[in-house]
């Protein structure tokens, strides 16, 4: 035991450098890969070289990621990238954490240009989709809508609903939705198609 | 193979030589140390656990106290589902709410100590802390330099460039 006031006591011991996420044993790095989604894994890839080589190295653990699917099955796969990823992950035990990755897909790939916006990610069930077409409301351009976005709009024109704007609110449409989740959310669009 | 022991505790030994006692059934969550009792019987001695200090130790004591009564799930019983959700119990989500070292020192612990359910829950944290952060805040949450030469980044925005027919 170390005497009381001694210098031992005194002196805090240098403690070797502290632990991190990269230098934690490789093992341990591919069990926490195992629980990420592929959208997940993608950004870890681009944050360091390592990660991205780690990460790319490991086809198993990206096949076997939520929302993955091979661009191209036909060809050899290329590492990783958005061209992968078929839907974003929607677990989670709040609210917050379901919608996280929602969210920053929003963050980075949310940018609409004059060509419009390639890929939009569905509200609900979080599919990523092709968004081509753009509307404008009265003055407000509602930059970028989803093909089925532009089904609920020409829908409104036919379909018995006097306050559009209350029905929107309801859907937040403008956060765009997929074809399944706008029918199953609104069946009676089916009827007006 | 030794006797079954019926004995209703054991002691552990930290590496920093701190000996905690705890009920055998706890202590079992652990298959090492489960092994270890099966294999030798009786333990009188403390059971030295030469990768774990004692606050981790503690810590880990803490998480099989907790989940002594849980299950045991078979070898590679559901191994897919286990990784299909990131969702962790309330309990386990406050037992992790820990500093970023502690919470790699109990993954370690887990690991070294054969705990599988706990170092699932260590990872399905971690993930989960990665979860919605771009590459940058990611490298802030990890403490990671941006090594990429301007080359590998050119490269990587060549990789993501969206497919027409994707």
């Amino acid at each position: 035991m170390t005497p009381k006031g001694s210098l031992e006591e005194t002196i805090p011991t240098i403690q070797p450098s502290s632990l991190q996420f990269l230098t934690l044993p490789t093992e341990i790095r591919l069990e926490v890969f195992t629980h990420c989604s592929a959208f997940t894994l993608l950004h870890l890839s681009h944050s360091s070289s390592q990660l991205y080589y780690e990460i790319n190295k490991h086809a198993s653990i990206i096949n076997r990621s939520y929302g993955y699917c091979h661009s191209d099955p036909t060809k050899h796969r290329n590492k990783l990238n958005i061209n992968d990823i078929a839907r974003l992950e929607t677990a989670g035990s709040s609210e917050e954490q379901s919608l996280k990755e929602w969210q920053l897909f929003r963050r980075l790939y949310y940018v609409p240009n004059a060509n419009g916006l390639d890929w939009a990610a569905c509200r609900f069930c979080c599919r990523l989709f092709p968004a081509q077409n753009f509307i404008f409301l009265g003055l407000d351009v509602y930059t970028v809508i989803a093909p089925c976005y532009r089904k609920l709009l020409e829908a409104y024109m036919r379909w018995n609903t006097p306050d559009r704007f209350a029905v929107e609110e309801t859907l937040e449409v403008v956060e765009f939705l997929c074809d399944s989740c706008l029918y199953e959310e609104f069946p009676g669009l089916m009827a007006v198609e | 193979m030794a006797t079954p022991s019926t004995q209703a505790t054991v002691k552990l030994q930290s590496n920093d030589n701190v000996v905690i006692e705890v009920e055998r059934a706890i202590a079992e969550r652990s298959v090492l140390i489960k092994n270890m009792l099966e294999d030798c019987g009786e333990v009188t001695d403390a059971i030295p656990i030469s990768n774990v200090n004692e606050s981790i130790l503690r810590k880990v004591i803490e998480w099989c106290e907790h989940h002594k009564n849980d299950p045991v799930a078979a070898e590679n019983e559901n191994d897919d589902s286990r990784k299909k959700t990131t969702d962790i119990d309330e309990w386990d989500q406050k037992f992790m709410n820990v500093d970023q070292e502690m919470l790699f020192e109990i993954i370690l612990a887990a690991n070294f100590l054969d705990i599988k359910p706990l170092l699932d829950t260590g990872c399905k944290t971690v993930a989960n802390m990665i979860k919605g952060k771009s590459p940058e805040e990611i490298r802030k949450l990890f403490n990671i330099q941006n090594d990429f030469t301007p080359e590998e980044e050119e490269q990587i925005r060549r990789e993501n460039e969206w497919a027409e027919d994707r």
